[in-house]
Parts: structure tokens; sequence; C-alpha cells
């Protein structure tokens, strides 16, 4: 840093801020030279970027809150009080078999909300949890307490996992519920190659794991003409998996583009998918089934990503399941995500609205006829033995799944090819003895024993964690299932998993924070980030959660007025760069039929009904 | 100058691992350093973030930490010194081979600096330096 400093000088690095602290966006965009990102960054963090205290947060530190009669005491915890977004003291208790955070701020009383649906599970999983080794070279210093120091700060327990980038702001729909999107936010985000360049590199000088997988997200990242080069340019930085956070539309019309970008090097479509029928995803309903075909052309894998609210598609998580196993040559998961209330939402509409994941997870085992049960799930931290394990083997620091148990969950599950039935992998698969075994062996490393035994020994007891007669046949067929075990545990290949394929899936579950259910003890943990353009790492959940100080404040900083866009773009508006509809085309092609059919009856609503679903979500309907 | 001290038992519940901290805080006087008697206070916002500095990146504990743990004692000490501070946190774990590190924290007229150290030679030329009995 300081080399560079002399090299580059303070003076020409103030030419690209003006007097108001915002930079100056084209000017700095046509820069080669990456470290003059760096050093902007570091000044417009300095000058306005880094939160502070009085002004962006506050801190009311007062009593914790009482536990009740008839309740008991989890944890203790600190949390935000919604009403004025300070630090605050939390509790965590059980209350008629659920658990429920209640904090207390001193101005504003106390509020309780459901944290997880079912104590019992919460107990079980409870005993997976486990913790990460952070990084060793934190971005910043700790000055403000969590989460108003990110980041990342010397307090964070893991390292990233998966990095998400955002690459415009841009998007070709207009969901009611953003506030996000260029048209709205009035201006335009859209770092160059250069600046993401700079964001990508700075999220790989971690140690002492650099990021190794990242997301590139929006708006809507299809929009940029050069994502394909975004995409090249990611590998060419070392990531080893690159996803993209899309609508998939763009897909359905364009399906070149799905195999340009398979070639580039993107491994996954996350996909956004509430259901399996218009009401529950006026989203990319009629799109998906053409938006399927042209990833298959192109083979690229998709994983379905439904946010679940309770009164809206909760009753369709089975059916979503059945869909992603039915096409499970495209669809290689489906991650749950229950719903995140953004901004100030009423106790009444909460109640209404609010799902946590051990309900998800129980309404799948009721819709799935108890084929997928609640005990086949396994929170995340259950990966990290593997981790250890690999790491005594190898001598060298593994990639850590270090997040907060109550934050995410996940199985696997195959469809036995004949008889349909649906199987979990746990549940021919013992994973805590399994689990309890790899401790072991990573001791015995540990304490000076032979590395080549322990994997020895390993491969030797494998077979003793399957039960056989339970064991999908596709899988039992030349002991499959050790081979792929013993490529991810000794040689820590979680792509072995992909061996799953035929007739399998992965289900995974991530309830994402709000400040209702915030937890300062799970956002430390975060594993899932986002660089900024002045080059932080900033967890998902103070990232989003926050977004007036995180997410919006330094998008905006780093942007172009809404008009300069139109201006250099030539357009009069953003709108003709929105998404028509054309739900009568879409339903008579072949695929939507190929698809849908078994799931979803189109004659059950009219036409009319359809085209005022689509138009009230924020999608224009066009006909011939 | 202001400094806090603090005397921790730590549980870590996760990894079943778990450590003692205790400390002494020396003021320089002249050319010695004396032994200071710190105040006992609660656990403020600014010596959270004073302990917060001091441990979270050696030991990975954070504030959270201490008030979600099963099993946690904390005392803390707020020490004022018309001069230069130094403040010597000893970390002894347990169930880890008996490791001993000290985290040192030094604030004079040339700001403020954290040194980690391992018991070993250095430590101990650093107290022998600075005239401080080891502890
Ligand atoms: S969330 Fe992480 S990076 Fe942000 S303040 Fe807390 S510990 Fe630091
Ligand atoms: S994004 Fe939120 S829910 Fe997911 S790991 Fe991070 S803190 Fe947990």
């Amino acid at each position: 840093m300081e080399t560079v400093e002399k090299d580059v000088g303070i003076s020409s690095v103030s030419r690209y801020i003006d007097e108001d602290g915002r930079v100056k966006y084209p000017l700095l965009a046509d820069n080669r030279d990456l470290h003059i990102f760096e050093l902007v960054g570091k000044k417009v963090l300095e000058k306005s970027l880094f939160p502070e205290k009085g002004k962006d947060f506050d801190v009311k530190l007062g009593d914790f809150p009482g536990v009740k009669d008839g309740e008991k005491l989890i944890r203790k915890t600190l949390s935000i009080c919604p009403e004025c977004r300070s630090l605050v003291r939390a509790v965590l208790l059980e209350r008629d078999n659920k658990v429920y955070i209640r904090k207390l701020c001193p101005d504003h009383g106390e509020l309780e909300e459901i944290y997880w649906g079912d104590a019992e599970f919460y107990h079980l999983k409870s005993k997976e949890a486990d913790e990460g080794r952070g990084i060793e070279n934190p971005y910043l210093e700790i000055k403000n307490a969590c989460p108003f120091n990110c980041g990342l700060c010397p307090r964070h327990r893991s390292h990233t996992a998966l990095l998400n980038l955002a690459v415009t702001n841009r998007c070709h729909l207009g969901c009611w519920y953003c506030f996000f999107y260029a048209q709205v936010a009035g201006y335009v985000y859209e770092p160059t190659l250069e600046h993401i360049r700079f964001m990508l590199e700075v999220a790989r000088r971690q140690r002492p794991i650099p990021a190794k997988a990242v997301q590139i997200t929006g708006g809507e990242p299809t929009m940029r003409e050069d994502i394909v080069e975004i995409v090249k340019l990611a590998r060419e930085l070392g990531y080893e998996h690159v996803q993209l956070n899309t609508t998939g539309i763009t897909f359905a019309f364009n399906p070149k583009l799905a195999k340009e970008l398979r070639e580039a090097g993107v491994n996954t479509i996350y996909m956004s998918f509430d259901g399996v029928s218009p009401i529950t995803n006026p989203k990319n309903h009629w799109e998906v089934p053409y938006i399927l075909d042209s990833l298959k052309e192109a083979k690229m894998g998709v994983v379905l990503v439904p946010t679940v609210i309770k009164s809206v598609n909760l009753n369709e998580v089975g059916a979503m399941v059945k869909f992603g196993l039915k096409f499970n040559d495209v669809i290689r998961g489906v991650n749950f995500q229950p719903i995140s209330l953004v901004g100030r939402v009423p106790r009444k509409e909460r109640e209404r609205l609010r799902v946590t994941i051990p309900e998800v997870i129980k309404e799948i085992e009721n819709q799935t006829e108890g084929q997928i049960r609640l005990e086949d799930w396994y929170t995340v931290p259950i990966t990290i033995p593997i981790s250890r394990f690999v790491e005594a083997v190898t001598g060298r620091p593994q990639f850590t799944m270090s997040n907060h148990f109550a934050c995410g969950a996940a199985t696997y599950v195959v469809q036995d090819r004949k008889t349909g039935r649906i199987t979990a992998i746990p549940q021919f698969i013992d994973v805590y003895s399994l689990s309890d075994y790899l401790r072991e062996l990573t001791d015995y490393i540990k304490k000076g024993g032979s590395r080549r035994l322990a994997k020895m020994k390993l491969l030797m007891r494998l077979n003793r964690f399957v039960d056989w007669d339970k064991t999908p046949e596709q899988l039992r067929k030349r002991k499959r299932i050790l081979r792929i075990l013993y490529n991810v545990f000794a040689r820590h290949n979680y792509e072995a998993l992909g061996e799953f394929h035929f007739n399998s899936l992965f289900l995974g579950m991530m309830h994402f924070m709000d400040e209702y259910n915030y937890d300062v003890a799970r956002v430390e943990r975060c594993d899932i980030h986002y660089v900024t353009p002045d080059g932080r790492v900033v967890p998902f959940c103070t990232f989003n959660v926050f977004p007036e100080i995180y997410r919006d404040k330094a998008q905006k900083l780093y942007s172009m007025p809404l008009n300069e866009y139109l201006k250099l773009k030539g357009i009069r508006s953003i709108a003709v760069e929105r998404y028509k509809r054309n739900i009568r085309k879409l339903e008579a092609g072949e695929p939507y039929k190929r698809y849908y059919d078994g799931f979803w009856d189109p004659e059950s609503l009219s036409y009319e009904e359809k085209k005022k679903i689509s138009m009230k979500f924020g999608v224009p309907v066009i006909e011939d | 100058m202001e400094a806090y001290g603090f005397y921790l038992e730590y549980y870590n519940k996760y990894q079943k691992f778990s450590y003692r901290i205790s400390h002494k805080a020396c003021g320089r006087s002249g050319e010695n350093w004396i032994e200071l008697e710190g105040d006992n206070v609660e656990l403020d916002e600014t010596g959270i973030l004073f302990f917060e500095r001091l441990f979270a990146s050696p030991l990975k504990i954070a504030y959270v930490d201490l008030v979600s743990a099963d099993e946690t004692k904390l005392n803390t000490w707020r020490y004022r010194f018309d001069g230069p501070i130094v403040l010597i946190h000893k970390v002894v774990w347990r169930h880890l081979d008996d490791l001993t590190t000290y985290i040192v924290y030094m604030s004079d007229e040339e700001g403020e600096r954290i040194i980690h150290l391992d018991e070993n030679e250095e430590i101990k030329e650093f107290f022998t330096r600075l005239g401080i009995p080891v502890f």
C-alpha cells in the first residue's frame, strides 16, 4: 500500500472524488490502474462510507429482556431494534416447542419474533454447530460494534464461501417489491470490467483461503452486453465456481447466450422459481419451460431458488421438489429461501408471511408423503469435520463452510428410477457416526499419526456407515456410493457429488435475516458475502438488511445518474429495456405443456386472470 | 491514557476448548514501570470495543460470544494513567497442550500498538526490558 500511495499520489486520488464525496464515476471507470480503484475506495470509505455512530446507527445496550413463566432461556445474543435500528440486547427462548428471539430496546421496549418453528429440532441441530477459522488478513480494523464494522473485520468467523458480485442495478422486470432497480433508484450502478477486476481480486486476497466461488448478480446480470467477458474474467482470476443469479428470462429467447456463458465458465444458473403455477410464480412461470430447454441444450445446470412465503407458496414446496426431480437432467437443486421481510412490516402481516426453516422442511415432508423427512436435513456446519480432516491429511488450510447452524440446512435426495420412490441420502448413510469418525481420524493425524494410514482407515471403514438395504439401486451398483463418499471426504471434491446426477437432487435452505429476527451471532459467522465497489467484503445479512449503510450507500457513490445513463445510451427511457410478456404465445408452445403437465392446469385460470396476475406483479403483457 | 483489563474464563462448547485470561497493567513513571490499580467496572461500549480489538484477531472471540456462551466469567477493570500504559494479558489455553499466549497493548506518545507473543524467550526478554516480572 505504501508504495502505491507514493506512486500515485494523494492529489491524483482526489480528482476522482467530488466535493460531496461522490465518486466521479465516468472518470474513474476509464482507469486501467487497479491501484486507483483501491486508493479511491479507501478515500471514500474514510470520507463518507464507513458507518458512523449516531448518524448511521446507534448502540443501546440496556438490560437483557426477561424470560417469563413457561419459557426457557436458550442463549443470550444481540439484535436490532426495528424502530430505531440500534444494536440492542436480546435472548433466544423456547415456548410451546418453538424458538423466539426477544429483544429489548431501552427506547422502544420489547419485541418478539419467531426464530425457528421447532425447538426440539433446534436443539438437535445445535449439536452440529462448529467454528470456522475466519481470515488472517481482515480488510478493516475494529472501530464499531458488529454489524456496523463490515468488513470483513477481525471478529468475523468465516472466510468467503460464496462471493456475490453485483454487476448492474438495471433489470428487465420491475417487481413491485423491488426498490433497488435503476428506474426506481434513479441511478445506474454498473461497474466497468476493470473495476470488476479490482473487486474480484479483493476477495481473492483473502488468506488463508482466497475466495473460490462467485455469484454474479444484479439487477439482472444478463442485461450487460459484456456478461460473457465478466465470466471469463472471474475464471481468469482463479474462481473455480461461477454462478449466475438471474430470472432466466433472457435464456428463454436467447439460447445462444446460455451456450456462450457455459463455454466461458458458468457452472450453474441460480434461477428464481417461486412455484409451479402462475399464481405462486408470476415472475417467470411462463418462461421457465423455454429457459430450461435452453439451459439443457447448453449443458448448463440450474438451481431453482424459491422464496417461500407462508400465505403464498408454502403449499407448493413439495411440488417444486418433484418438479426438480422430474427434470433433473437440467435441474441440479432447489434452494428454498424462507422470506426475509424488508422494511417495516406490522405484526399481523408478519404472522401471515413468516415461515422458518423447520416449518418449510416439515411441509416438504407432508407434501412428499413422508419420503423426505425432517431428520434427513443437516445444517451447513456438519461439513466442517470434513474440511478439518482434509486439512489434516493435506497439511493445507481448506475451504470451510462455517456459517451459523441456524442459517441453513441441506440434504440430497435420490429417486429410484423404477419405483419413483424418493430417498434422502441420510436414510442410508449414518451422517453423525461418519462425522464422529472423521473427527477421530483428524485427532489421530494431529497427534502424529500417519496421514496415509488415516486415509486407508477411512476407506476400509466407509462401508460400515452405509445401510445397503436402503441404498437406491443406482448407487448400490458397484458400490458407487463408496467411491463418491471417498472423493468427497478424502479428496474434498464436492463436485463428486455431481455423480449423484442420475435422478438425484440437492435440496438446500437458507433463511436470510431481517431486522425482526436479526441475530449478531449469526451474521458474525456469515460466509455469503458481497464485494462493494470500494473494496470491502460485506456479509449478505448486513449488506441487504442495512442497505442505507452498505448496499445502496456504496453503490450510489459509484453510480451514474439515470439521465446521464440515458444520454450515454441514446435512449429516452429505461422502460424500453423492460421485458413484455406474450402469455398466449408462451402457453401455446410444446415445452410449456411438457414441463407443466401434471403440475399445473393452464385451463384453471382464464386468460384475463393470468394477464392480471402478470401485470399486478409488474410484468406488462403484450399480444401479437 | 485509558485502558481496560479483563479477567475471563471462557468455554467454547462447539470446539470444546477453554481458556483463562488474566492481566497486569503498568504505567511508566520516570524510568520505571509501576503496577497500576484499576477500577472494577461493568463492561460498557468502549470496553467492549477495547476487548474486541485485543482479542478478536488472535482468539476469534467477540462480545456476542461472551454473552451467548454457556459458561463465561468476566471481570473488567478500567485503568487511567497520566503517561504511557502497558497492559499484558496472559491467555492460558486448556485442552490445547497448555499453550500460553501473551497479548500486549501499549499506549504511549507514539500511539497504540497491540502485539501477540507466545511463551518463549521473546516474551521473557520483553518483560525484562520493561522491568516487569513475568506472570
Ligand atoms: S458482520 Fe462480520 S465483518 Fe461485519 S462487523 Fe460483524 S464481524 Fe465484522
Ligand atoms: S447470508 Fe444471512 S442467513 Fe446466510 S449465512 Fe449469512 S448470515 Fe446466515
